[in-house]
């Protein structure tokens, strides 16, 4: 049967993203690798002080942009209106919490706020504590919310899937990271640390980051009981961006543990990269995927052309 | 303006750039008319592999199980699954366009 819909004419947003999330993470390897080689750090230095940060903060704009824009396509009254609205206020989130940690935070002369009178030391503290918070705790509570409700949909149309023995294990091995993190808490008070307000809002991040593990398999394992298709595919690089992000911190865990030479442990950092763009590219693959539903027929029935 | 090709029948004019369209979709609807006739579930099928590319093959043959051959029932089954993961103004526009593409109106 010939195809009724031509998507040639769509700018491709989500192969954009790929494009340049691949070329980033590329040019993080090579400084890596240049770094391994050279035992000079200024390459880490240049990949973490430039390209890291305008990719992971545009990554954010551009995730809350199409989100907000994908909102749009949805009625008030429709379930996938509030999943966006949310995801898309998350990733708002991560794009403010980048630009405190990575920018505001940072004594960079690029930072307009270390030429002001004001600035200070507890100031940049204060303002990092508030990026890590809005965009750690904030946007994972609100992505996990927004998710719910994908997964409610897919309940609705009959295609809920069930976790399956390799996503349990995934499950229980992250557990015991945050169980492991949440001990190392208790051991630190009951020798007297005494956890500051901002501390403590940041320690749902591991929970949450836990929840949306289980989500996000729940979606992969629902995306496959409809199989391939371009509503799937959003989705999809949602359980992707999650399971990088676990992937990273499982490799900072695994660095800081000691039983392998740090430097290859922080290869976890690099995750974080595809991890963004793949966030970024979802709502792309949905706006896609409703422009290729809304575009206009161009050939069959002539009649109805006019 | 651009004068139509001459008819090789000398008493019988040609057809005009305007009706043009119609005389096509006459001819679909007769070719889709006959083709009903011989297959009743082509119509179902077309629909179907239309709608692959969106919901992926598994959901479509469940969706399909209950869509009648004739395709009578088409959009009412379609129309409510779309729907939740395009949103309703697209699912409407990709309903109508499938049975179109897929049933042809006669």
């Amino acid at each position: 049967v010939r195809s009724s819909f031509n998507t040639k004419s769509l700018f491709r947003y989500s192969s954009s993203i790929l494009i340049v999330t691949g070329a980033g993470l590329s040019a993080g390897l090579v400084t890596f690798a240049a770094w391994l080689v050279s035992g000079n750090v200024v390459w880490l230095n240049w990949f973490f002080q430039w390209p890291w940060i305008a990719l992971m903060a545009g990554f954010a704009a551009l995730q809350s942009w199409l989100g907000f824009t994908v909102r749009r396509a949805f009625l008030p009254d429709e379930p996938l209106c509030w999943a966006w609205t949310l995801i898309a206020f998350s990733a708002a989130c991560d794009f403010l919490g980048a630009v405190c940690v990575q920018w505001m935070s940072s004594g960079s002369a690029l930072n307009p706020l270390t030429h002001s009178s004001w600035w200070s030391n507890e100031l940049a503290i204060e303002i990092r504590q508030f990026g890590l918070i809005v965009g750690g705790t904030l946007r994972y509570a609100l992505l996990a919310v927004g998710l719910w409700y994908v997964l409610r949909i897919y309940r609705k149309a009959g295609f809920l899937g069930r976790l399956a023995a390799i996503d349990w294990l995934m499950f229980i091995i992250v557990l015991g990271y945050v169980f492991n993190e949440a001990r190392d808490v208790v051991v630190a008070i009951g020798r007297g640390k005494s956890p500051g307000v901002p501390e403590i809002l940041g320690w749902p991040v591991d929970p949450l980051l836990c929840l949306l593990l289980v989500e996000s398999r729940l979606l992969a394992r629902s995306i496959q009981r409809m199989g391939t298709g371009s509503i799937g595919r959003c989705w999809r690089a949602f359980t992707i961006g999650i399971l990088l992000i676990w992937l990273g911190d499982l490799g900072l865990w695994v660095a800081q543990s000691g039983h392998f030479p740090w430097h290859w442990g922080s290869l976890g950092w690099y995750a974080w990269l595809p991890a963004a763009g793949a966030f970024a590219a979802a709502p792309a693959f949905q706006l896609e995927a409703v422009q290729q539903a809304m575009e206009q027929r161009r050939h069959a029935f002539p009649a109805d052309a006019g | 303006m651009k004068q139509p090709v001459a008819s090789s029948h000398p008493d019988r004019p040609a057809p005009s750039p305007t009706e043009l369209p119609e005389i096509l979709a006459a001819i679909r609807r007769h070719e889709a008319q006959r083709s009903s006739l011989e297959d009743p579930a082509a119509a179902k099928r077309r629909a179907a592999s239309e709608m692959v590319s969106y919901l992926g093959s598994e959901a479509v043959d469940k969706v399909f199980q209950n869509v009648a051959p004739d395709c009578g029932n088409l959009l009412t089954q379609l129309h409510p699954i779309l729907s939740l993961f395009l949103g309703r103004r697209a699912a409407g526009r990709l309903a109508s366009r499938v049975v179109d593409a897929a049933v042809v109106r006669i």
